[in-house]
């Protein structure tokens, strides 16, 4: 047999042999199986949430969802109420999301008033001491209608599970009339008075400050009822000789709910009030001093309006 | 043989294809859950309902109410409130509350009403 038929009985031979090519081929197919299902149930058919939870909101929604339990607690002043919905969010510090809400919306002029009242929740929430667990808001609910002789805590049930929210709600007897959308006077003793026009504020305290732990040229106002209770929601006037603007106490509930703070620009003058027709604390003035540390600092004010 | 390697080739993209499947359908669907609020549960769009009940109560400002329910839905307004009026009462809300989201829906009701009248001359 030649060398040339020896080697073409070979290659034959070979060729029906099966290769030992290892499962590479099944690894391939699960790899490209894999990847097709991943974009196909993540991109082509993604998911369609239905009944789903405030939990879950897109932020845009769960902003719109604080502004409606803070302007439903203006309306009513159930804090227990708008504790409990602002828990179906699931924030880890509900008032630090109303309070950085507060600050975003501040900064629209068309949006004050919003912003004012989801300051206000936050610095109630701060001051009642209520957080989003469940216990905690029972105990908050059931506090805040022990505080109403008259009335019964009525709580409404749910579709399925004790995930959906259970509020109470006063109710002046157990034989209501069906709707007929007369108002129900017993809601009316529950609201918390919140004035628009506040009462005439004194100047109480004035410091100037030049402090290292203070942010350069600021303005540090807080605002206190008669007895010292820091005061939420009261408009700030800072004016200089072009210019006014005005902010609200309680948008750091962090630092005290009657706080507010400005910050000035050297080479001008202020003056501020407090409330629409207080007190004014006129000729402040930043400029540069040396705090205790030794370092330049822009100094600033601290004052403090009372009401009489 | 080669025909079992097809099929052995096959069964692996499908069985790759199911796993894909099963992690972004079960296992992790919302990587970045960012739901609208027109997909809330009932009860929590009834709460929903209720909270621009009680803002509608305080002020009777029925375009800022239709406005604050398109939160919940392309939906007529009026729709919306009927349907959460319905759930309230399913759920045995109390009286006040279907009174208040009650009062709501005769504003929307009466706005609209106002709104066909001025519209056919």
């Amino acid at each position: 047999m030649s060398s040339r038929a020896r080697e073409r009985r070979e290659r034959r031979e070979h060729s029906s042999q099966p290769r030992q090519n290892g499962p590479w081929y099944l690894l391939t197919g699960l790899i490209l199986g894999a990847v097709f299902g991943l974009f196909f149930s993540l991109r082509i058919s993604p998911v369609q949430y239905v009944n789903t939870t405030p939990k879950v909101l897109r932020s845009a929604d769960k902003d719109a969802y604080r502004i409606l339990v803070a302007l439903s607690y203006q309306a009513n002043g159930d804090l227990g109420r708008a504790s409990q919905r602002l828990a179906q969010l699931r924030d880890p510090a509900p008032d630090g999301g109303l309070t950085d809400l507060a600050q975003r919306l501040v900064t629209d002029e068309s949006k004050i008033e919003t912003a004012r009242a989801v300051a206000l929740l936050a610095s109630a929430m701060v001051q009642s001491g209520a957080t989003p667990t469940s216990s905690t808001l029972t105990k908050a609910t059931a506090a805040a209608l022990a505080t109403i002789t008259p009335l019964v805590g009525t709580p409404f049930s749910t579709l399925e599970n004790e995930q959906a929210i259970h509020t109470a709600t006063p109710q002046a007897s157990a034989t209501l009339p069906v709707p007929t959308g007369t108002l129900q006077p017993t809601i009316a003793s529950r609201i918390t008075v919140v004035p628009t026009l506040s009462p005439p504020f004194v100047l109480k305290d004035r410091l100037p400050v030049c402090d290292p732990a203070v942010e350069d040229g600021l303005i540090q106002v807080q605002v206190q009822d008669s007895a010292g209770k820091p005061l939420a929601g009261i408009k700030i006037t800072a004016a200089w000789q072009s210019g006014e603007e005005f902010f609200y106490t309680g948008l750091t509930p962090k630092i005290n709910p009657g706080y507010a703070d400005y910050r000035m620009s050297e080479g001008y003058t202020y003056l501020v009030t407090a409330g629409e027709a207080g007190e004014q604390a006129s000729g402040l003035t930043t400029g540069r001093c040396t705090s205790a540390d030794g370092t330049t600092r822009l100094s600033g004010w601290k004052l403090t309006f009372a009401l009489p | 043989m080669r025909i079992g390697r097809i099929l052995w080739f096959l069964i692996s993209i499908l069985t790759g294809i199911a796993l894909g499947l099963l992690y972004g359908w079960v296992i992790n669907p919302g990587v970045d859950i960012q739901a609208p609020a027109s997909t809330l549960r009932a009860d929590y769009r009834t709460d929903t309902v209720l909270m621009v009940a009680e803002i509608y109560d305080s002020g009777k400002d029925t375009a800022k109410a239709a406005e604050q329910l398109k939160l919940l839905g392309e939906e007529d307004p009026l729709y919306i409130v009927q349907q959460a009026i319905l759930t309230a009462q399913d759920l045995n809300y109390p009286a006040a509350d279907v009174t208040l989201m009650a009062s709501l829906a005769q504003g929307l009701n009466l706005n609209a009403a106002n709104s066909a009248g001025t519209a056919v001359p």
